[in-house]
């Protein structure tokens, strides 16, 4: 019963955000903004993901390229590489962002699909519980990621810092809990 | 005064559920009364012994430290110690080695045939192997169910009780986790887990709060831990105790099935996989380190064990075991 | 249930009358943020996020209500209904006073008895909104605070990394 309650906040959540984006779309346009712009972006990110009986983090790199929709509503794609071991993350993101001079802040929905779920331990104490609750995870998850510290500068280039990306993974929802930092990012527009 | 009254006004608009009743309750009463608490100190020293004579495991791919001294695990006298306290009252007695790569555990198995319901089984489970002497961590609840086993033998249930020492709990619950993966727990419809009962203290402060989650700070009470899935089971339990003044338990359920980061302190024990597996447990621990200073130190002793906190907490947890096995009139 | 259906039925009506005035503005927002309610029977708490609208009915007041959950100790769900005074301007800071019911995966200490804690748990608090901007498109804040009570003497914390909104 419980379950089928979060499912439906869950849901509900869900269905809120794309009444608000279809909401958008009446939306004036700033003067001198420019539809469909194309914006590549590289990262360096720090990922802690946690588990009933695993705490774990790694480092990696990003890449993904955005596509401006409408004035203040993005979409992108990319993907993520943990350095060591060679780990990897596809994503989606649907981004609303705000412009307050150089500050671009914004916040969006993000899903994908990961395989930084399963690290190697360096001691085999609850290795095998670890092993049994890993099991059946899942790949697929969901997240939130908000830029608090994001600034354009040079008209097309931005700089964002400390970027945080909270979620859970689909399968199971909210018994891992996925928190990403990205350190520092760098975006050009095309 | 005016945030009393709004504090009083919030908690008058939210609800609460009723407390399952449990049925034969004079035979529940019956059963925790016919537990000889007069054995079980001795049973705790006689364990504790085996522990300190014995000698340690080979603690190879499991690092040492302070909290967790692997170098000093015993268990290998131990298991032949339960082992023959139940043939000596009359069980059949299986030794169930679980793994395929060191270190092998080896868990104990005894059982009553239910006589309504002899495919239901509920297990009753606590680990055998200890750091040094263990005399709370764990040969209290070893005792125990010694002794809960040893007076179910008089009585008749209508499901299947089936006693479960469990080894290599110290490795992070080896010996459960190979025993359910393995499949021979595959009958268990419910179970009742016993950790570290037998430390109390009256002293304010002597109970630290876990991680986040407020506990009343004086520890002297036995923590009595269910999920959503044996939320009416831990109910019962609390409740059964309050109305015939058994022991003083703490009645805590962890959020849905336990299986999250907060509640993950509660999973660290046997009942675990359990949790995860979507069985209904019931857990009972005196608060490890978060209560005993001597938790996995050489002064784990018997003489730092409260005789009278365990023998109360034996006979609740038998009352369990009756409302759980549905003991017969 | 019965008494939270009628009080959020209150809400949604008093928000529908203030829909009904032509002059207030909707803003619809996305949040992230985190949540710690603490008391000697209930422990909830975690990091997530939510969606909510806010309705600014003059200058200085907002109406917000918003839906959020949060991760870390279970599916925990928190609607929350905030009544807020603002600053004017381009840096618009605000304090909110919230109604917060917190619902889902939670931590629970039996009563003496064996009987569960009510369930939701209610926390009042007020929330600081320091850093606030306001512009033609909407709104931005970040690092909001928020400290209040709740039943069985409950401590509530909660605290919003960023909060998002785009004007209707």
């Amino acid at each position: 019963m419980e379950r089928e309650k979060n499912k439906s906040v869950l849901m509900l959540c869900i269905l809120c955000l794309l009444l608000s984006f279809m909401a958008t779309s009446s939306y004036t346009q700033e003067t001198g903004y420019q539809e469909n712009k194309i914006e590549i972006a590289l990262g360096y990110n720090f990922l802690i993901n946690q588990s009933v009986y695993g705490f774990n983090s790694s480092t990696g790199l990003e890449l993904s390229i955005a596509r401006q929709i409408k004035q203040s509503f993005k979409a992108e794609i990319g993907v993520r590489m943990e350095i060591d071991p060679i780990l990897s993350d596809g994503f989606i993101r649907g981004i609303v962002s705000q412009r307050f001079g150089t500050w671009r802040p914004a916040i969006g929905l993000e899903t994908g699909m990961t395989n930084r779920t399963h690290f190697e331990s360096s001691t085999n104490l609850l290795k095998e519980s670890r092993e049994a609750t890993l099991k059946d995870i899942g790949y697929s998850y969901l997240s939130t990621h908000i830029e608090p510290l994001s600034f354009q500068f040079k008209k097309k280039f931005n700089l964002s810092l400390l970027e945080l990306d909270i979620g859970s993974h689909f399968k199971h929802l909210g018994r891992t809990m996925r928190a990403q930092i990205v350190l520092v990012r760098i975006k050009k527009i095309l | 005064m005016k945030l009393r009254f709004i504090a009083i006004v919030l908690m008058l608009i939210s609800c609460s559920k009723e407390i399952p009743e449990i049925n034969n309750h004079t035979k529940v009463l019956e059963f925790a009364q016919s537990i000889k608490t007069e054995n079980l100190y001795p049973l705790v020293e006689k364990i504790y012994q085996t522990h300190i004579n014995d000698i340690p495991i080979s603690n190879e791919g499991f690092p040492s430290d302070d909290l967790f001294p692997s170098d000093h695990l015993t268990r290998s006298a131990a298991v032949g110690f339960v082992a023959k306290e139940l043939r000596d009252m009359g069980y059949q007695v299986d030794t169930v080695i679980c793994g395929n790569q060191p270190p092998i555990a080896y868990n104990i198995v005894a059982e009553i045939k239910g006589v309504a319901n002899p495919n239901s089984v509920i297990l009753v489970g606590c680990h055998l192997d200890a750091f040094y002497g263990g005399a709370d961590d764990n040969t209290t609840a070893v005792a125990a169910m010694l002794e809960i086993a040893r007076a179910a033998r008089a009585f008749s249930f209508n499901k299947t009780i089936r006693f479960v020492a469990f080894d290599l709990e110290e490795f992070g619950s080896l010996g459960s986790t190979r025993y359910i993966e393995e499949g021979h727990a595959k009958d268990v419809s419910a179970a009742l887990v016993m950790d570290l009962i037998g430390y109390s203290s009256n002293q304010a402060g002597s109970q630290k709060d876990v991680m986040g989650i407020k506990m009343p700070s004086v520890g002297d009470y036995l923590i009595v831990v269910g999920n959503e899935n044996s939320a009416e089971l831990t109910q019962q339990i609390v409740s059964f105790s309050h109305t015939y003044n058994i022991s003083k338990p703490l009645g805590i359920l962890a959020p849905h099935d336990g299986v999250y980061f907060m509640s993950s302190v509660f999973m660290r024990s046997d009942h675990g996989l359990l949790w995860y597996k979507g069985l209904p447990a019931v857990f009972f621990s005196d608060g490890a380190n978060f209560r005993n200073p001597h938790y996995h130190k050489p002064t784990d002793r018997p003489e730092t064990i409260h005789q009278d906190f365990l023998k109360n907490n034996t006979k609740l947890i038998a009352a369990s075991l009756a409302i759980l096995a549905e003991i017969q009139l | 249930m019965r008494k939270l259906r009628i009080i959020l039925t209150w809400c949604m009506l008093s928000c529908t009358l203030l829909m009904a005035q032509t002059n207030i503005i909707y803003t619809p927002y996305l949040q992230s943020g985190g949540m710690y309610f603490s008391s000697k029977n209930i422990t909830s708490a975690g990091i997530g996020s939510g969606i909510g609208l806010c309705l600014g009915i003059s200058k200085y007041i907002l109406v917000q209500s918003d839906a959020n959950i949060y991760w870390m100790n279970g599916n925990a769900g928190a609607f929350r209904f905030a009544i807020g005074y603002k600053r004017t301007g381009r840096w618009s800071p605000a304090v909110f006073t919230n109604l917060t019911t917190i619902f889902g995966a939670r931590t629970e200490i039996l009563l003496d008895d064996g009987a569960r804690p009510k369930n939701p748990a209610l926390a009042l608090s007020v929330r600081l909104s320091p850093l606030r901007w306001e512009n033609e498109q909407g709104f931005i804040s970040v690092f909001e605070l928020g400290y209040g009570f709740g039943n069985y003497n409950a401590k509530y914390l909660e605290t919003c990394f960023l909060s998002l909104g785009l004007k209707l």
